[in-house]
């Protein structure tokens, strides 16, 4: 299980690497941490004739908070995000998710923008992206685009990011004073891909959400930002309502049936994990009373 | 290029010189290149955990670095470890908890281990299993791993074991 | 170094000075594995060694037409490319029967396929460079042409006149079959108040030794020996089968076992990449090292315990077991493995149902299957898992059926301690058991009641715990003969006999046992 030869070139810049992709396109790939891309290549999976290593560019590195934006550089490692007090304050949903991604060796060199332009659907910050309504910025031949997180993941492996673009970073708005965040994944092992998960992201005002953002993982063939939960923003939720939500959700979802599990199961993983999420959003245990899964 | 590149790098506390190829990983590096083969190859792509190596002070899989990626870096494997009595409580406390059997995995799961005990002085037994939850092992059950582990932690804290 | 007696004031007569029997003796392979000075096959190099890979049939089961290696020949770094034909000329097939096993049929297997790839993995071309990653390029540009037959896939339906007969001269593709019948099973379900079935179905799984299969041969022209280095459970077997296959004399063959990164009964067979490896070391003169990579293990290491059982039991309302009878079928792939065989398995199966139960009354059928897919064959702990979910999955149905406690209709029904030695309807001879103590001392520690009202809470609140119970007897101590049984050898048969231990570590409490001699 070697990978097949290719050229290295280590980029000096990002102007450099956007040269480099210019040139070869999609016979390229970029190099961040490598902890998608180089199993895909040990695997033979892909063979790229260029690696473009952008991993010296310290500038895409790193956590910034400006204004009412948390701006988080594509090199940022996930054990950098796991340990950044600013994403503690300011985005605790991805402090949580991370721990759930892969393991303390993968974290070490795994980084968000490598995550995100891989965009496994069953990966965690994706889902998010979607969740905290993050903008993505690509850097390209024509300069620089802002990408609506939801709008940014297409399909299995699919983005909207061109072979001549690099992700070189994210912003996330600093969510308001009364926001809660809620994260769960089923994994046969901890740090697994997931079978089923969800990141959400809620403004809670009395005993309503005034607001809620729900993407659910390993539901689809990307992050699926639930429709179905603008049914639970803005009303008394009782368990009449969530379960009418519960209802609407799987019928948006199209779950993939793999060795893991049935899609069938997985839409019953999507139910639970609403009604552990809602339940926990609004500290109502009441509302996850049939919340095994 | 496809041919070698030229990288110079800390191995052990050893300056290394060398040329590669850029498909070869750093696990094939050690192993091949240095006949360092302390550093085990299990699954090539990231599962097992066999091949874990410390590079600049964080534990990586190596099969998922090239070598060319690591040009100025410092990396330390289990031979080093071993050499600089670092983990000699650890191994020896492995040893009396009959911690291994064929010993394949036992090289990663010493480097995961210790990078453990270096963040956080007494990690409880869900915090240990978490923490080597990227490391199989096909013989022991990894009970005794983990009693290992936490015994090294306590006997680390001043505790008895 | 310590060694501690469990009480040293009272001495056995294994106590004999200096005796390490039954002692607690430290391992002296510790501390060379925990520093990385461990050496495994997977570390080993020699001077000119070659790096194989082997080209595997895409096909469940296709004809080969052509191969066409030339481009791959060219590559830099590339030693041969060699196929199954190239390889006939120095190495003979083989055939996995045992003598034991009455009626076991299998057809012969080549070390590369010849003519005929029987399964999806099969290897089909060895492709020799100067490193593994130039051998991997080169497989990816020899091109085979391949004519795709029709496949049996399906266990079940391996044995219809329709099904395509995987290899002609054995008629069909019936493999083994055991049938066996003891008491009175009819008078016994007919006397029965409640008669259970079900179906047992178990995918196929396999042992996933964290160190893949390994080995580097060495044939040395000029002095006409071939020196294996292997990770294998079985080294005097791997010098008795080189040297068989290779025509050679056993004192031309030299195995070495180093250390091994796991077994688990995965390298206690040969495989034919193993053999190709020996023989390529031949045909080309200079060492060859074959390590599979994860993918291969996943494909090419025996699977087992693929079983579909059909299983009956008869049952009294007052819990008596009244028979036991079950129909087993097992799919092992196109050959049967060489040389323990795949109808181990099957017969273990049949052997164990029912074993740890009072009831005399006992049939079984066990049928072994080919069909095209990766070989099957038996690793830890033979048959047992599968006897054991069977029984017990019936046991707790007539229960159920019944109205019984899980628990009460075992106690009711296991062998009394005080009745050994005794025999199952198999004949398996069983000595100084203790099911009932077992199951008492069990019952406390687990306080079983406190658990069954705690799970009754727990179920009002959604929460749904099981609480399984399962007995279960192990086949230990059976001698080396159980390994020799048959044929299949463990030591130089050629006359000398020498006790040399040389296997090393291979899995669980192997070191200790290895310690403990």
């Amino acid at each position: 299980m070697k990978a097949s030869a290719f050229s290295y070139a280590r980029a000096s810049s990002v102007a450099n690497a956007l040269e480099l992709l210019a040139a070869y396109g999609d016979r390229a790939k970029v190099l961040s941490g490598g902890q998608s891309l180089l199993p895909a290549m040990n695997l033979r999976l892909i063979s790229p004739e260029l690696i473009v290593d952008i991993g010296e560019l310290n500038e895409l590195r790193g956590v910034v908070v400006e204004g009412d934006i948390i701006r988080i550089g594509a090199l940022t490692r996930h054990v950098d995000l796991q340990r950044s007090l600013q994403v503690a304050a300011h985005a605790p949903l991805l402090t949580e998710a991370i721990a759930q991604v892969a393991h303390p060796a993968i974290r070490n060199r795994g980084t968000i923008g490598g995550s995100l332009a891989h965009a496994d659907p069953a990966s965690e910050l994706p889902a998010c992206m979607v969740a905290l309504n993050a903008t993505i910025i690509a850097s390209g031949p024509n300069g620089e685009r802002r990408i609506l997180g939801a709008e940014f993941f297409k399909g299995i492996y699919e983005t909207e990011l061109s072979p001549q673009e690099i992700l070189i970073a994210v912003e996330l708005p600093v969510p308001p004073k009364n926001s809660v965040h809620f994260f769960d994944e089923f994994a046969r092992r901890q740090g697994d891909y997931a079978i089923a998960g969800l990141a959400a992201q809620a403004i809670v005002e009395g005993a309503m959400l005034a607001d809620l953002r729900m993407a659910f993982f390993a539901l689809g063939n990307r992050p699926v930002l639930a429709k179905a939960a603008k049914s639970l923003v803005g009303v008394a939720i009782t368990p009449a309502v969530l379960s009418e939500a519960s209802a609407a959700l799987v019928e948006e979802l199209d779950p993939q049936q793999d060795q893991q599990a049935s899609a069938s199961m997985r839409r019953h993983l999507a139910k639970v994990l609403m009604a552990r999420g809602v339940a926990a959003l609004l500290d109502r245990p009441d509302l996850n009373r049939g919340g095994s899964a | 290029m496809t041919g070698p590149v030229a990288i110079a790098l800390d191995i052990n506390g050893e300056r290394v010189d060398a040329h590669v190829l850029p498909r070869l990983n750093l696990a094939d590096f050690l192993r091949e290149h240095l006949k360092l083969t302390g550093t085990h190859v299990g699954c090539e792509h990231g599962f097992c955990g066999a091949c874990t190596v410390r590079v600049n002070g964080d534990i990586v899989r190596s099969c998922l670095i090239l070598a060319v990626q690591l040009h100025g870096a410092s990396v330390q494997t289990i031979e080093g470890l071993s050499d600089s009595g670092e983990i000699a409580d650890l191994q020896a406390v492995f040893r009396d908890r009959n911690a291994l059997q064929c010993g394949y995995c036992t090289p990663g799961m010493l480097m995961a281990a210790q990078d453990l005990l270096k963040q956080q002085p007494e990690p409880d037994r869900e915090r240990i299993r978490e923490h080597l939850s990227g490391n199989y092992c096909r013989c022991t059950g990894y009970q005794s791993i983990i009693d290992a582990v936490e015994t090294t932690a306590r006997m680390r804290a001043g505790h008895r074991p | 170094m310590t060694i501690t007696s469990p009480n040293p004031e009272i001495l056995s007569e294994l106590d004999r000075p200096n005796s390490y029997i039954g002692k607690v003796v430290p391992r002296p392979n510790l501390e060379r594995l925990m520093q990385g000075r461990g050496l495994y096959v997977s570390d080993m190099e020699l001077p000119r060694m070659g790096h194989v890979v082997f080209l595997r049939s895409p096909y469940a089961h296709a004809r080969i037409i052509a191969i066409d290696a030339s481009e791959a020949r060219r590559l830099p770094g590339v030693i041969a490319v060699v196929t199954g034909d190239d390889l006939a000329a120095v190495i003979t097939p083989w055939v996995g029967v045992l003598s034991h096993l009455k009626g076991l049929k299998s057809a012969p297997q080549h070390a590369l396929a010849i003519e005929r790839a029987c399964w999806q993995g099969e290897a089909v071309a060895a492709i020799v460079a100067n490193s593994r990653a130039v051998a991997e390029d080169a497989a990816e540009i020899v091109s085979v042409e391949y004519q795709e037959l029709e496949a049996v896939t399906d266990m079940r339906t391996a044995l219809d006149p329709q099904s395509p007969v995987i290899h002609a001269s054995l008629g069909d593709n019936l493999a083994f079959e055991r049938n066996l019948d003891a008491g009175a099973v009819n008078a016994a379900f007919a006397d029965s108040e409640e008669v259970v079935e079900a179906d047992f179905i178990f995918g196929r799984h396999t042992g996933a030794t964290l160190e893949p299969r390994a080995v580097l041969a060495d044939w040395n022209e000029a002095e006409r020996r071939l020196t294996i280095y292997q990770g294998t459970q079985a080294p005097h077997m791997v010098q008795n089968i080189a040297a068989l296959h290779l025509r050679l004399q056993d004192s031309q063959v030299r195995v070495v076992c180093k250390d091994v990164g796991g077994s688990f009964g995965i390298k206690v067979h040969i495989y034919a990449d193993e053999m190709a490896t020996y023989a390529l070391s031949k045909l080309l003169r200079r060492p060859i090292k074959f390590v599979a990579d994860r993918v291969e293990s996943f494909n090419t290491d025996i699977h087992a315990r693929d079983h579909r059982c059909k299983g009956r039991i008869g049952v009294k309302h007052d819990g008596t077991i009244m028979a036991f009878e079950i129909d087993d079928l097992t799919g092992i792939g196109p050959y049967s493995m060489y040389p323990r065989t795949s109808a181990i398995e099957a017969n273990q199966v049949a052997n164990l149902v029912g074993g740890p139960y009072l009831t005399k009354n006992y049939r079984a059928r066990a049928r072994v299957v080919f069909q095209n897919k990766n070989v099957m064959c038996q690793y830890r702990a033979v048959g047992h898992p599968i006897a054991c979910s069977v029984t017990e999955g019936l046991v707790d149905l007539a229960a159920a059926r019944i109205g019984m406690d899980p628990v009460e209709i075992r106690r009711r029904n296991l062998i009394g301690d005080d009745a050994y030695p005794c025999a199952s309807p198999s004949g398996l001879r069983f000595e100084l058991l203790s099911h009932h103590a077992a199951l008492n001392k069990l019952m406390t520690m687990m306080n079983y009641e406190g658990l069954r009202s705690e799970q009754a809470q727990l179920r009002t609140k959604n929460i749904h715990r099981g609480i399984g119970i399962a007995s279960f007897i192990e086949v230990t101590n059976p001698s080396a003969a159980f390994y020799g049984v048959g044929g299949a050898r463990i030591s130089s048969p050629d006359g000398s006999f020498s006790a040399i231990l040389t296997t090393r570590l291979t899995a669980v409490a192997h070191g200790l046992r290895e310690a403990r001699v």
